[in-house]
């Protein structure tokens, strides 16, 4: 399949980076070199002054040897000095993890006097910059499987240089280049977390380090150790296959993707990550029509900026001009005027933006005051949009086929459901064919909706947005295979893809099950061929020294290695914060979406009504979030098509029916003595659940299963215990052993009168009902705090069951208010 | 050292009782924290009195001597008994007319804090995804005791 490329690289810059902590990098590793020998007296001198700051010290023969004899123990950082080494005549002083990051932020805090080694001479010789990847609960790839794959893609992509792959005491270890060389690379296991490491020796790169260090510029120096890492990182993992593991990287970069400035002004839309439940037509469309909007705005030239807290532009405009913009090839009739009225008087409600992922972006892109008036016979829209959206980058960005032509509801609800899948922060989309139409259609519309899938996906893939190497999972998650597409094709109501067969290279085609993934390294802009090139311009203006072109680094492949050019920069993306890029931090007056409300510039503009009664806007005040259960219209639910959507109103019939069910089961509820007149029901098994009416209004369910895992917690309420339960054996053992202790050795009983004692402290008066979380995955949750007695409870938010409870010390919960009330926070990291 | 600061101490606990009536945001507001640091000040100098015992406990973890659950087991067992053990104190102000508080033991609060908090952690999350690893909790509390011992 012949693809359709513009060459037009995007070019990343130094300035695009934030700092090591904005983009989460640490430092692992600093050696200085000294000009020469140390003496014994001299490195006692220094030994004494690093013990001031924190380090303990110690000194080794060699470079390469094991054996190292303290100067002082007696601090937690350490600094080791190399007496001789082979290939530098002088003294090294060497920092490794923990306390070369602890030398640099003393250097940076101004809390070590840098001069006392430049008085020996000492220099830069060696970096260490690392990222730590922490296990996520929706990790579906395991450490192994990765290292597995990144081998055989590093093998693939950059044959001729060192690879090594071996297994160490803590897990497996990639190495990419070789250890002696300028740029040496690491991907390693580092206790829970993934580590990727870069190990930077080049001589003119950290000579311009160590100036930047020497005058302080510690925001450039960090800016441009960001960008190594992340140019190292990009280059190596690029044509990565196992892409859960490297999605943090993808989610650094593209949004500096889409600031394309040679794309046609007016034909691409910015697309945001979009949420992935079901929507209705008409949210469908309006948000494309808000994407649009937003598209169309930057075509336009007047607008004035409001004098507010917050830079607002507003935009007066024709309504036909905007609508002529969105559909270019179809004539303007009353009935489309209408509809687009009432899209911008119902902007301001702001109802479709539930339906983007990302909450900041939310925030960013309300509308504070939009609507339609009547000026002279001509409808005219003003619409006031936040001045930084502007200079923000979206990290999507599709050619608008929306508005090339009339489209019928099979070709937009297709397209729609692409465009919706694939905007998600994973680097692996999920397609599901399933869903885009239901076995109630005839066959030549599931043929015809069929052929759609296929060719927006030929026009994904034109486009640049689709690698060629494609991931199908046929009947089982384990039976994947992975090799390059040949074709994608349909034939007699089936999905048929041809790839090329390794074993005999004949092309094999299978059949497609209904779930189709694509691996997407880099969603590429529409209108390049897929090449970002890492480029040092503005660095030449300030007369730093350029990294070499290619050659220093083992680890790229000439063919792959990208040139430094000397285009001009484009447009940065406002701000680079952690990994999360592209994010403009709200203003205060954006962080709360009604602060916007108040802000709302006063216009002396009188609102027309419009003839459409605005089906499917809701009013001011009516929920925005998407339910399928929320009462509908006749009218609306006669405009739903009929296509895919069906699923979806199965689904919403399902709930219904689920809803009823839990009425009855809320119905069940009764109180009992001997549940402490606390409301319950029975599960499953028998055993009792308890409803607690907290005193802050809120009803709490305790399980007997929960209060049996965390029965050993009793004595919180010096509760009575059988003769068999030993509370400390309880604790010392595994959680499954533990389980099947508590099994044996605590009657029912004793659970149930364990879980009256957590009803009863939760429905205490000393009791304050937060809002929090749990865990490094923030799981959503209300703390309920016992002043008092220091106890938290913890609810989870979704099921309104209780979790576990705790007894913390006044500092923790003194700890536990300035951190939001977030219960361990760093579970998981 | 510092005796007890009684008479704030009672204005903290007046002012608390009509925060309690006027059910207001307590947590948000400086009276209550400021009460909740005198505790905390109590607190701490109650599990500094005890140190002795605690670190022979991290001692005899360090060493092998007892596995990291029971360790964990003993060591909020330990502090469960203290923090009872403070609240009497909170409670009989004759004895704390006459406790006497060491100014200097932030440093040792944040720590010990540091040492119960990933010991709760390592209960709390034992089973799940978001689990410690034994190593990472050895790790973790040989640090902090390094750091307390040195402190």
């Amino acid at each position: 399949m012949a693809k359709k490329t513009i060459s037009n690289k995007i070019y990343i810059y130094t300035k695009d980076f934030g700092s090591l902590e904005a983009e989460s990098l640490k430092i692992d590793y600093l050696r200085f070199n000294l000009k020469s020998s140390l003496r014994d007296s001299e490195i006692s001198t220094l030994a004494t002054y690093f013990r001031r700051s924190g380090f303990s010290s110690y000194k080794k023969e060699r470079d390469k040897s094991q054996k190292r004899t303290s100067i002082f123990d007696d601090k937690y950082f350490e600094v080791t000095f190399v007496l001789y080494t082979p290939y530098h005549d002088g003294t090294h002083l060497e920092f490794a993890g923990e306390s070369a990051n602890q030398l640099y932020s003393l250097i940076k805090s101004n809390k070590f006097n840098m001069n006392l080694l430049k008085k020996y001479g000492a220099f830069l010789r060696r970096i260490d910059t690392c990222y730590d990847r922490t296990h996520q609960s929706t990790d579906k790839v395991s450490k192994d499987t990765f290292f597995e794959a990144t081998l055989k893609d590093l093998k693939k992509v950059f044959p001729n240089n060192n690879l090594e792959y071996k297994r160490n005491r803590s897990g497996e270890l990639i190495n990419v280049g070789h250890r002696s060389s300028d740029k040496y690379y690491r991907v390693y296991l580092k206790g829970e977390v993934l580590r990727f490491e870069f190990e930077h020796k080049h001589r003119k790169t950290l000579n311009l380090y160590d100036s930047l260090l020497a005058t302080k510029q510690f925001s450039k120096l960090e800016q441009r150790i960001s960008y190594e890492f992340l140019k190292q990182t990009y280059q190596l993992f690029r044509y990565s296959q196992e892409t859960e593991k490297v999605e943090w990287l993808a989610q650094r970069l593209r949004p500096l993707q889409t600031r394309n400035g040679l794309a046609d002004s007016g034909t691409t839309i910015n697309i945001h990550y979009m949420e992935q439940y079901p929507m209705k037509k008409i949210q469908k469309q309006e948000l494309i029509r808000l994407f649009q909007l937003l598209a169309y705005l930057k075509t336009l030239d007047g607008y004035k900026i409001a004098n507010l807290k917050s830079k607002f532009r507003r935009y007066q405009f024709p309504v036909r001009e905007f609508l002529y913009f969105a559909n270019p090839t179809t004539k303007v009739n009353q009935y489309q005027l209408a509809k687009v009225i009432d899209f911008f008087n119902s902007l301001e409600h702001n109802i479709v933006l539930k339906f983007l992922s990302d909450k900041d972006y939310r925030m960013l892109v309300t509308i504070p005051e939009a609507y339609a008036t009547k000026v002279q016979n001509q409808w005219m829209a003003e619409v006031w949009v936040a001045d930084t959206i502007f200079n923000y980058y979206e990290p999507f960005l599709f050619t608008d086929y929306f508005k090339q032509k009339k489209m019928s509801v099979d070709e937009f609800s297709v397209l729609f459901q692409i465009i919706q899948n694939f905007s998600v922060t994973n680097l692996r989309k999920d397609f599901d064919i399933s869903k885009l139409y239901t076995s109630k259609l005839n066959g030549t519309r599931k043929k015809k909706i069929k052929e759609l899938f296929l060719r927006y996906l030929r026009n994904l893939q034109e486009e640049g947005k689709i690698q060629e190497q494609v991931f199908f999972p046929l009947q089982s998650e384990s039976d994947v295979i992975c090799e390059e597409v040949v074709k994608v094709s349909y034939r007699n109501g089936q999905i048929f893809c041809t790839i090329k067969d390794k074993i005999t290279s004949k092309n094999k085609e299978i059949i497609l099950s209904a779930g189709i993934i694509f691996a997407v390294l880099f969603s590429l802009d529409a209108r390049v061929n897929g090449e970002l090139e890492f480029n040092l311009l503005e660095d030449n203006n300030q007369q730093v020294i350029l990294a070499s072109n290619n050659s220093s680094s083992p680890t790229i492949r000439p063919g792959l290695a990208q040139g430094f050019s000397s285009h001009s920069p484009v447009n940065r993306p406002a701000g680079a914060r952690g990994l999360k890029p592209g994010r403009v931090t709200p203003s205060p007056a954006l962080k709360a979406p009604r602060g916007l409300i108040t802000n709302r510039p006063q216009t002396g503009a009188r609102r027309e009504q419009t003839r459409l009664n605005g089906a499917g806007n809701p009013g001011p005040g009516e929920g925005a979030s998407f339910d399928d259960q929320c009462p509908v219209s006749t009218e609306q639910k006669s405009k739903e098509p009929s296509t895919h959507h069906d699923d979806f109103t199965q689904k919403s019939k399902k709930k219904k029916k689920q809803s009823a069910e839990q009425c009855q089961l809320e119905e069940e509820f009764k109180k009992d003595k001997k549940y402490g007149e606390f409301a319950y029901k029975l599960d499953k098994n028998g055993n009792p659940i308890l409803r607690v009416e907290t005193k802050t209004g809120s009803e709490v369910l305790l399980t007997y299963d929960k209060a049996l895992e965390k029965y050993y917690h009793q004595d919180v309420y010096n509760l009575e215990t059988s003769k068999n339960f030993d509370s400390k054996e309880a604790r010392s053992l595994k959680p499954k052993d533990r389980i099947e202790y508590l099994k044996k050795t605590v009657p029912r009983d004793k659970v149930i009168e364990f879980q009256i004692a957590n009803a009863k402290s939760l429905s205490t008066e000393n009791l304050v009902e937060v809002p929090g979380f749990i865990g490094a995955q923030k799981e959503p949750g209300s703390l309920y705090i016992n002043k008092e007695s220091g106890q938290v409870h913890f609810v989870n938010a979704r099921t309104n069951t209780w979790r576990t409870t705790v007894i913390k010390t006044r500092i923790g919960l003194i700890n536990l208010a300035k951190n939001n009330f977030h219960l361990f926070p760093n579970a998981g990291k | 050292m510092a005796t007890f600061n009684l008479s704030r101490y009672r204005q903290l606990l007046a002012k608390k009782d009509s925060l309690t009536k006027k059910n207001k945001d307590f947590f948000a507001d400086p009276i209550f924290l400021e009460l909740l640091s005198f505790e905390s000040s109590l607190e701490t100098q109650v599990f500094y009195n005890n140190k002795n015992n605690y670190f022979a406990l991290i001692q005899k973890y360090l060493n092998e001597t007892i596995n990291p659950n029971i360790f964990r087991a003993q060591f909020i067992e330990m502090v469960n008994e203290d923090l009872k053990k403070s609240h009497k104190i909170l409670n009989n102000f004759e004895e704390l007319s006459t406790f006497w508080i060491d100014l200097e033991l932030d440093e040792f609060c944040s720590l010990f804090e540091n040492i119960h908090e990933t010991c709760l952690y390592a209960f709390e999350f034992e089973d799940q995804k978001d689990a410690m690893s034994e190593d990472t909790f050895r790790d973790s509390i040989q640090k902090i005791f390094f750091k307390i011992k040195n402190n």
